[in-house]
């Protein structure tokens, strides 16, 4: 191979692969559910409530607001674990000296101790590559790691990869949409809009021995306390 | 590591530098460790059976050579000799009755052990039919097995015939044997071809590579982009088949064939591409088949070497040998010139199309497969002088460019029937989509929507619709023009656009990646 021929491989090769990076980054899908929090002015937040799709349709941050006078935002993501909230306070205490840190603890239920945990809390892990990129992102994959959820790297952060059938959804937003600026006027409310009617399902009793939750959850838990009662006001 | 893993590319990457930055006389040994730790990341331990058939394919071929060396100097002392006819004629013949008792002993180990990992688990369900009870064994068939015993035959049948001379190192016949762009699904080599390029040294060259590079491109394309994504569709439909009669199954048919071509010819070509960046040229293995005005000459267009393997060692053989001479003659002797001269040829052909079948797979529908295409050339072959006949006769001219589409046009369809005994599972689904296509006459299906309720929305349909587009226009122009030279030789600019859309299309369009099961090459299970 000729001199020319190698810069001209080499440029090709660069020129590729910096194309195929915008892309993947212009396909990426960048809605989150931190967009809330990395939204919200720094320190105007009161409480925030943390946790699974439980707190997303389960706290009305307005509500809060129009009777209490509480600031408060959700912070949440679906089927999130106790690791997972605990990186989420850590993020949201960055920007925000909250009064009081609401946790739900659905939350513990996942890690090794349901039906199939390991691809439920690989889905939340892969949600949470909402979280902006720096140490806290790392640690969390660290964490994630020592839970023995199955990291697939490098392929888990390549954009392209993830998100190429993307294509079919392009709209204006994928162009504008921007977390840090979008304010979201929910506050990380999930409006759920229609009646069901719905009769109670029939559960099985259970009747083998309860099982203790798993022990990373319950030291992420203990984490998350003493981290909350470090970093809030009260 | 399958072909269409970030893995491979990256292994492709670092095979070519350490193909051109070592030694030149090394090169080949970079090839044998390249295909070795392949085919271990796939198949793992079952790397040895691939091993022992290039051990046996190796002692064979080097104990034949020694036969035909011993026959030479024995022949030559008997011609020195002045030995008489008869002498030389008997030692002849002792030699040859060792050369085929090698030759079994090759086949008997080569093909049993294929025949009993392919078959033995369809021959227990076949015997419990009959209340004739055996252990079903969990049986794993190493991959790419049906074409490297094939390739290995071809080996030691040319020795055997003093085409070639028997290679000397059993790491060269590993090498041959395992070659890993062409172990999965071909293309099948011949050694005397494979041979010279394989073991010789290459020097870089930069023409060489873009093409290949094209060439690699292009296979993605047809996998990743149209292959992949008809899988989504036709997997749908024939899951359904009780469901779906009809045009559906039509739909099906057509869909599959497409696929089917997209899905082998894109692996062939990312085979041959990958080969060519080394300096190494496989045979082809496809020649626009889709655009085939009969099945004759579809066969010589679809899986050229298998055809040829098929034709060579099989066909060739049988109609040349003493049993076929004997039929055409006893019908000569009874005044049946016809007979005379088609029905040895039938007879080899229907076995030789049978055999095609049961290659394919364990399962009557492959047979049935083989059976269709067999059935159909000999009646081409038949009728073609009637037919011809009669057409000039009629005053329609054998040049005239609407009977050609037309020739076009039924040799697809043709092909699309056998398509559907190929792509179905069991008997069961074979029969059934076979009735379900005379089942409904539902021609709306095809504007209505229906089509978009099977895994492909109406964005991923359009996708579809134009890439096959590009492939038939790609195979239309490709006939007067060769479009990897073409683009080779236009301004750098044009060049880097048109290798540009061509991966963004795949990396974008591309079904693979969270959400896609990767789909193996279809022949790969061959």
């Amino acid at each position: 191979m000729t001199k020319k021929q190698a810069i001209k491989t080499t440029g090709f090769i660069f020129v590729a692969l910096l194309l195929i990076g915008l892309t993947g980054e212009l396909l990426r899908d960048k809605s989150t559910t931190l967009s809330s929090l990395y939204s919200a002015k720094n320190n105007t937040v009161d409480v925030f409530i943390v946790g699974s799709s439980h707190v997303n349709s389960g706290y009305i941050p307005a509500i809060l607001w129009e009777e209490y006078g509480i600031s408060a935002h959700n912070v949440y993501s679906w089927s999130q674990p106790m690791w997972t909230s605990y990186y989420y306070i850590k993020e949201a205490m960055k920007t925000q000296k909250p009064k009081a840190v609401v946790v739900d603890l659905n939350g513990l239920m996942y890690g090794n101790s349901i039906e199939q945990p390991k691809e439920t809390d690989r889905v939340n892990y892969l949600n949470s590559f909402t979280i902006d990129p720096g140490l806290n992102f790392l640690s969390f994959i660290q964490t994630v790691k020592s839970c023995g959820i199955d990291l697939k790297n490098p392929i888990d952060f390549l954009n392209i990869v993830r998100f190429h059938t993307r294509w079919k959804y392009i709209d204006e937003k994928t162009f504008t949409y921007n977390a840090h600026k979008d304010y979201d006027y929910l506050k990380g409310y999930g409006l759920q809009v229609g009646v069901h009617s719905m009769t109670a399902p029939d559960y099985p009793l259970y009747e083998g021995e309860p099982s203790l939750p798993y022990e990373k959850a319950i030291e992420y838990l203990e984490k998350t306390v003493k981290l909350s009662q470090e970093k809030t006001l009260s | 590591m399958l072909f269409t893993t970030l893995e491979f590319i990256l292994f492709i990457a670092v095979c070519i530098v350490l193909y051109f930055c070592l030694p030149k006389k090394i090169q080949w040994i970079v090839l044998l460790l390249a295909s070795l730790f392949f085919y271990y990341s796939i198949a793992k331990k079952l790397l040895i059976f691939v091993v022992f058939s290039s051990v046996t394919g190796y002692i064979s071929a080097t104990l034949l050579q020694k036969l035909n060396d011993t026959q030479a100097i024995k022949l030559l002392a008997a011609k020195q000799q002045n030995a008489s006819k008869e002498i030389r004629a008997k030692i002849k013949s002792i030699y040859l009755r060792r050369r085929v008792l090698n030759i079994f002993a090759f086949s008997f180990i080569n093909f049993g052990m294929l025949i009993v990992l392919k078959f033995y688990n369809l021959f227990v369900s076949l015997m419990t039919e009959y209340s004739i009870s055996f252990p079903i064994l969990r049986l794993a068939l190493p991959l790419g097995i049906s074409f490297y015993t094939l390739q290995l035959y071809s080996y030691i049948i040319d020795v055997s015939n003093q085409k070639v001379k028997a290679e000397k190192n059993p790491l060269k016949v590993l090498l041959f044997t395992a070659y890993f762009p062409q172990i999965m699904q071909g293309p099948i080599s011949r050694f005397d071809k494979l041979a010279p390029e394989l073991f010789s040294a290459h020097n870089f060259d930069y023409k060489r590579f873009v093409l290949g590079f094209e060439r690699i491109l292009w296979g993605y394309f047809k996998k990743l982009v149209i292959a992949d994504r008809l899988n989504i569709f036709t997997t749908a439909l024939y899951s359904g088949y009780e469901t779906y009669t009809g045009f559906y199954v039509i739909v099906a048919a057509f869909a599959y064939t497409i696929q089917l071509y997209a899905d082998f010819s894109g692996g062939i070509d990312i085979a041959l591409g990958l080969s060519q960046i080394f300096g190494i040229d496989l045979p082809e293995n496809f020649l626009r088949p889709l655009f085939s005005k009969s099945i004759s000459e579809f066969w010589r267009r679809w899986h050229i070497t298998l055809g040829a393997w098929l034709r060579d060692y099989i066909f060739y053989p049988l109609t040349l040998s003493k049993p076929s001479g004997k039929i055409s003659k006893w019908f000569m002797k009874h005044k049946m010139r016809f007979a005379s001269k088609w029905v040895a040829t039938y007879c080899a052909m229907l076995f030789t199309w049978i055999i095609s079948g049961i290659w394919h797979g364990a399962g009557w529908q492959f047979i049935c497969n083989g059976l269709w295409h067999g059935a159909i050339i000999m009646l081409e072959m038949t009728f073609e002088k009637p037919m011809a006949g009669l057409m000039t006769k009629c005053g329609v001219s054998q040049q005239s460019l609407t009977l050609k589409y037309l020739r076009v046009a039924r040799t697809f369809c043709l092909v699309a029937v056998g398509e559907i005994m190929f792509r179905a599972e069991n008997t069961l689904m074979m029969t059934g989509m076979l009735k379900g296509l005379f089942a409904q006459w539902n021609p709306w299906i095809l504007f209505d929507g229906s089509l978009m309720n099977l895994g492909l929305d109406a964005k991923d349909f359009i996708v579809g619709v134009i890439a096959v587009f590009v492939l038939l226009a790609a195979s239309l122009i490709s006939r007067k023009c060769n479009l990897r030279e073409y683009f080779y030789n236009t301004e750098l600019p044009v060049r880097w656009c048109v290798w540009l859309v061509g991966i963004m299309s795949i990396v974008i369009f591309g079904v693979y990646g969270p959400g896609y099961d990767p789909t193996p090459f279809i022949y790969f299970k061959f």
